[in-house]
């Protein structure tokens, strides 16, 4: 689960969580209150990126989801790839490890992935599709 | 609501410098800045004792730049401020500039812009607000998200997002104060991909440089002897932040879109009379984005429309005709100027081989982290 803060005065759902305060409306966050969540949503946009600044390992890929709940996350999908990821289609946020170490230990992270979250029911012309459509001439 | 700029006195644009954009050097940032400082005073034919309010836009040079670098031309003792607002920087210095003159605090005012490369020191990260990908969500990253979800959306192949390269590096090739001044094909630029459909040469170049401007009354105008027939007029500036957005939508574009459709009100023009735009072209896709906010053509049509020139210099509208941020390059805090400079040449006339034909009315547009958005619209003599 996600935790979301839930604002008591304009109704407003936001991740990430922080304390200052309502962005929609301004209100306190004494007046918001913890949510959870479920990770689950549609796909909006992916990049798998290839260079890397900061030393990530690459590849490795982003995805952009609309949560059912309302906000809209970024997260790394569990494939490196992102395989199977098709805009429009069903995802989930799992815990699994980032591809990142602490001392010995991996870290855990949200990652979002296919598996278990159904039918993609994406647009069926998708990346291979569209992208196969051909060069628009030089 | 306070007043627009087209409702206080007239605020017209007399002189412009440029140092050229480049690679990181050993060149000092005062002499950069100085270079852009002496081209507009010697553009506008007055000395700097005819200045009384100077504003300087750096991102990284840091504590203190404008004294510092101003006082080689001589101490007149005028008001001096320094304007740090992400990558629009320069042109909100150019704002504030713009509103001394226009508000009647000064007669004669000057925005410079200069940096030289370095990490920014970033305020986003030190709000402690962890997002789920931290530093593997750069620019490059964000904006290929927007990529993929434009493309997919018009069903476009990525090569469309590769000739805004071809055409800014083509402009940029034929200007002079250009960081990147080759000629590209669309071999070269869909090499080497860096995240998502977006490749190297479709993200701008980052090194140093430095843009002036010098703004004036038409008290001073006439005061200062300048010729009048040179002067551009700045006929709006607006500027806003972010505001949420839905689903799907992207902020970078709702803000340019507020932003824009508030400036040209201010200035009454429509979309459809911009003769020349300098956008901020960071990224293939924002160009493309950003000209369907700005109101050119209908959601979806900037790429195909590109493909027919009609972008191009000599098209329907230029746009990027300096070469942009792709190919003139970004040095953060002069970009905004350089704009002003590019659309003020074309609007006089005077941009040479880059001239795009009976230009009359131009716009400068320019966003930063945060988001910020600034804008200006402008109009010939």
């Amino acid at each position: 689960m996600l935790r979301c803060r839930r604002c008591g005065r304009c109704g407003a759902l936001a991740f990430p969580p922080q304390h200052y305060g309502c962005e929609a409306c301004g209100a306190l966050d004494a007046e918001r209150a913890e949510e959870l969540v479920a990770p689950v949503g549609s796909v909006l946009a992916r990049a798998t990126v290839q260079r890397d600044v900061f030393g990530h390992a690459v590849p490795y890929t982003v995805v952009e989801v609309a949560l059912d709940a309302g906000p809209v996350i970024r997260a790394l999908a569990a494939d490196e790839r992102g395989a199977g990821l098709v805009i429009g289609g069903r995802v989930g946020g799992v815990l699994a490890p980032n591809g990142e170490r602490r001392g010995d230990d991996d870290v855990l992270a949200l990652v979002v992935t296919v598996e278990g979250f159904g039918d993609p029911g994406g647009d069926p012309n998708d990346r291979a599709a569209v992208h196969g459509a051909g060069g628009s001439g030089s | 609501m306070g007043a627009t700029l087209a409702e206080l006195r007239p605020v017209r644009v007399v002189g412009v410098g440029l140092h050229p954009y480049q690679r990181s050097s050993e060149t000092t940032y005062v002499d950069l800045g100085l270079t852009a400082v002496r081209g507009a005073l010697d553009d506008a034919g007055v000395a700097f004792d005819a200045v009384e309010s100077a504003f300087t836009a750096t991102v990284n040079v840091g504590f203190a730049a404008g004294r510092t670098m101003l006082r080689y031309l001589g101490a007149t003792g005028i008001a001096m401020a320094q304007c740090e607002n992400a990558s629009a920087s320069g042109s909100t210095a150019f704002r504030l500039a713009c509103l001394e003159v226009a508000t009647g605090v000064c007669d004669v005012a000057l925005a410079v812009g200069v940096d030289k490369l370095a990490l920014p020191n970033m305020a986003p990260s030190k709000a402690g607000v962890r997002d789920l990908l931290g530093s593997r969500l750069l620019p490059f990253t964000h904006f290929a998200l927007l990529a993929d979800a434009y493309l997919h959306r018009w069903d476009l192949p990525p090569e469309v997002l590769a000739h805004v390269a071809v055409k800014n590096h083509r402009n940029g090739a034929a200007n002079p104060f250009a960081q990147r001044q080759k000629v590209r094909t669309l071999d070269d630029v869909m090499a080497e991909p860096i995240a998502g459909v977006l490749t190297r040469l479709q993200g701008c170049p980052i090194g140093e440089g430095a843009a002036a401007a010098i703004v004036a009354s038409d008290d001073a105008i006439e005061r200062l002897g300048i010729d009048a027939s040179r002067a551009v007029t700045v006929a709006s500036s607006v500027a806003r932040s972010e505001q949420l957005v839905g689903p799907g939508q992207n902020w970078d574009t709702e803000l340019t879109r507020a932003t824009v459709g508030a400036a040209l009100d201010a200035a009454s023009v429509g979309p459809d009379e911009l003769d020349v735009i300098e956008v901020h072209d960071a990224f293939t896709i924002e160009e493309l984005l950003y000209l369907e906010a700005i109101g050119v053509c209908p959601p979806g049509e900037a790429g195909p429309l590109l493909l027919d020139g009609a972008w191009d210099i000599g098209g329907r509208c230029a746009v990027s005709p300096s070469g942009g941020l792709l190919a003139m390059g970004h040095p953060l805090g002069p970009t905004g100027l350089g704009q002003v400079a590019e659309v003020t040449r074309q609007l006089r006339g005077e941009a040479g081989v880059r001239q795009q034909p009976g230009a009359r009315v131009g716009l400068a547009h320019m966003v930063g982290v945060g988001a910020v958005c600034v804008v200006h619209v402008l109009t010939a003599p």
